[in-house]
């Protein structure tokens, strides 16, 4: 891909102004140059919109108000009515994604509709005949019934909300059947970003989607790993999710190559030795409230140094 | 489509010298910092916001703040030294600006929590959004900063709304608001071209932004304060006059004829009519038509979250059956989708 260069930015009123400053533009020139770039679409730009937004629009609400005129009647539905109505949503959303194929972001998109719709006919199932199971058994259903579908559309938002999806019933089966170890509840939900991560960079997925399940993987595992240095946390969750922080971070650094996520890594890192150097000012040290003063100037320290770091490598590397 | 034309087009328009452009383009990224890619900006500055309040905390525990006129004193300077410095740090330094930041927050906090010990009992509402209100239009002017500006901007509706719903008896004060905001942030983002070229330039974003946050405020309060999130009539018909007024500008720009004009005010007055029980609809369509005319893809997505968050909240919506909601809904959207088939029959072949 092309390397996008500065004019080829959009026309802001900042950048216009620059152009002013640097006599670029003369006063003429600024007044011309502000009524192109905020001009309204045009004609033919309505048209794009409108085509796109009515259709939206008006069958987003038209869908709306059936879903409003079944809501009034729901409580008189036959129940095979109540269950043949996501059905026939569930069958509409395949059809279109058989019939569209899934290399077509339409046909995509109608597979994670379908998706979403294996969940709704579900819960109308539990709801209509009380089966009495836990919420955690409708999301584990739910996940393991879409695994086909998630694996077939190759469709990297779906991919996303499958893995919240599975970490959802993950997290629900803890709080109703574990009910304790919290922290290894977090260090297990930061194991599945990780392998949903190793997933996403064996199949090439799009930058967006390995910062995010990384971000996800460093949040969930600092948090265990930063309460642990600050002595409030069993030594098991607490040092496995410290060592997996550490173990990430000295990966990401080491390579090099990912200046986002070297720059998750370092977040984690300045939050984690800060944790310690706190824990060592208030309770080794003593110093209460002194060492609030020093804890604050260690961050502005450690953070000053790792941007000054990062920059000189993007520099170098632009 | 509807994003904006990129510099290069300005470029060719006029036709300008384009490696002059680019030459200035990139001094301008590199004076503001803006070659650093946006995450190291952000860490930057979450940096100073938390090295920033460990210091605050420090200063704080020190117990010199105690009393209300300490409060009111430490703030007061901490909004002069944190007012001074940002002035003097210029830009390309997201450390320095958002520990300035932070001063700022800091300073109005001690200040509005003082002033809430100080005035009476029964006045104490009317002091805090007073106080709230003043403070944020001082900073607006002084403090030169996009994130303080729209948050003065947001502060100044808050604090207005706030002392409306809890000291006001005029009922149509919260409508009348929502209906002034709406009119504010049109007239506002209406005339961008004219902003760019004056000394406020730097303000169009922030305070267009912080006017579009306002109006969602306004909206929301106007419904809500209102058992149980009924739609006012004159909150809608005036929102959606100024709705019409908008489209009215934006159909004379795209030079639609006025056979063509009519039939997008009918098709707007329409779609109001139809969900006037539905909260806040003609405040989101605004934004929505404000953002395309203007070509601002950040606002147009602003106004379709706040158009799902008001169809969501016309669930919740108690003066109305579902019966009723569902007849609005299905011929508002019948209505668009007439209008879309009407579109697409008018392309030229």
């Amino acid at each position: 891909m092309a390397r996008r260069t500065p004019i080829d930015a959009a026309a802001t009123g900042d950048r216009l102004r620059a152009l002013h400053r640097a006599e670029v533009l003369d006063d003429a020139g600024l007044r011309r140059a502000t009524e192109i770039a905020c001009g309204g679409p045009g004609r033919d730009g309505w048209r794009w919109f409108l085509e796109r937004a009515l259709l939206v629009l008006g069958g987003g609400l038209l869908a709306a108000g059936v879903v409003f005129f079944f809501a009034y009647n729901w409580a008189a539905l036959d129940k095979l009515v109540k269950l043949a109505l996501p059905a026939a949503g569930l069958l509409a959303a395949g059809g279109w994604a058989l019939g569209r194929g899934l290399d077509a972001l339409d046909g995509q998109v109608a597979l994670s509709v379908g998706c979403v719709l294996v969940g709704v006919q579900l819960a109308v199932y539990g709801q209509t005949y009380q089966t009495g199971a836990d919420a955690w058994q409708l999301f584990a259903t739910w996940s393991a019934l879409v695994v086909p579908w998630v694996l077939a559309a190759r469709f990297e938002p779906l991919w996303l909300a499958f893995v919240a999806l599975l970490e959802l019933a993950v997290a629900l089966w803890w709080s109703q059947t574990v009910g304790s170890d919290e922290w290894w509840l977090a260090f297990t939900l930061g194991a599945t970003d990780g392998v949903a991560l190793l997933a996403a960079i064996r199949w090439r997925a799009s930058l967006w989607l390995r910062e995010v399940l990384l971000a996800g993987l460093l949040l969930t595992w600092t948090l265990p790993a930063a309460v642990f240095l600050a002595g409030e946390v069993d030594a098991a969750a607490g040092g496995a999710a410290l060592a997996g922080v550490v173990g990430v971070a000295g990966w990401l650094l080491s390579r090099g190559r990912d200046l986002l996520g070297m720059a998750l890594a370092l977040a984690s890192l300045v939050a984690l030795s800060s944790t310690l150097f706190g824990r060592l000012c208030f309770e080794a040290l003593e110093l209460d409230v002194l060492g609030m003063l020093l804890v604050g100037l260690a961050v502005a320290g450690q953070v000053s140094a790792a941007v000054a770091w990062l920059r000189k490598l993007h520099r170098e590397a632009s | 489509m509807i994003g904006r034309p990129s510099v290069r087009d300005v470029a060719v328009a006029l036709e300008l010298d384009e490696p002059d452009v680019e030459a200035a383009l990139v001094e301008h990224a590199r004076a503001l910092g803006l070659d650093s890619p946006w995450y190291l900006r952000t860490l930057m500055g979450a940096g100073a916001w938390v090295a920033g309040s460990f210091v605050l905390g420090f200063l704080f525990a020190l117990d010199l703040l105690s009393g209300d006129g300490a409060r009111a004193l430490f703030g007061l300077a901490l909004l002069v030294v944190a007012t001074a410095a940002r002035r003097a740090i210029g830009e390309d330094r997201p450390f320095g600006e958002q520990l300035a930041l932070v001063g700022s927050v800091a300073g109005q906090g001690l200040v509005l929590s003082a002033v809430a010990g100080i005035a009476p009992r029964d006045a104490q509402v009317a002091a805090v959004c007073a106080t709230a209100f003043a403070q944020a239009a001082v900073l607006l002017v002084l403090f030169p900063d996009a994130i303080q500006r729209f948050g003065a901007v947001v502060t100044m509706a808050v604090s207005l709304t706030l002392w409306l719903v809890l000291e006001s008896e005029i009922g149509w004060a919260t409508d009348a608001l929502a209906v002034l905001v709406g009119a504010a942030t049109a007239t506002w983002w209406l005339g961008e071209s004219r902003v760019l070229r004056s000394r406020w330039a730097a303000w169009h974003v922030p305070v267009g932004f912080g006017l579009a946050v306002a109006l969602f405020v306004a909206a929301a309060t106007s419904l809500a304060s209102r058992e149980p999130w009924a739609a006012s009539w004159a909150a809608v018909a005036g929102l959606a006059l100024v709705l019409l007024g908008v489209v009215r500008v934006a159909a004379r720009d795209a030079g639609l004829s006025p056979p063509e004009r009519l039939a997008a005010a009918w098709l707007v007055g329409g779609v109001c009519a139809l969900l006037h029980a539905a909260p806040g609809i003609p405040a989101a369509l605004l934004l929505l038509v404000l953002g395309v005319e203007r070509r601002h893809p950040v606002l147009a997505g602003l106004a379709s979250g706040l158009l799902v968050f008001f169809l969501g909240a016309f669930y919740y919506q108690l003066a109305t059956t579902l019966l009723w909601k569902s007849a609005g809904l299905a011929g508002a959207g019948l209505l668009l989708l007439l209008a879309r088939g009407a579109l697409a029959w008018s392309r030229p072949r």
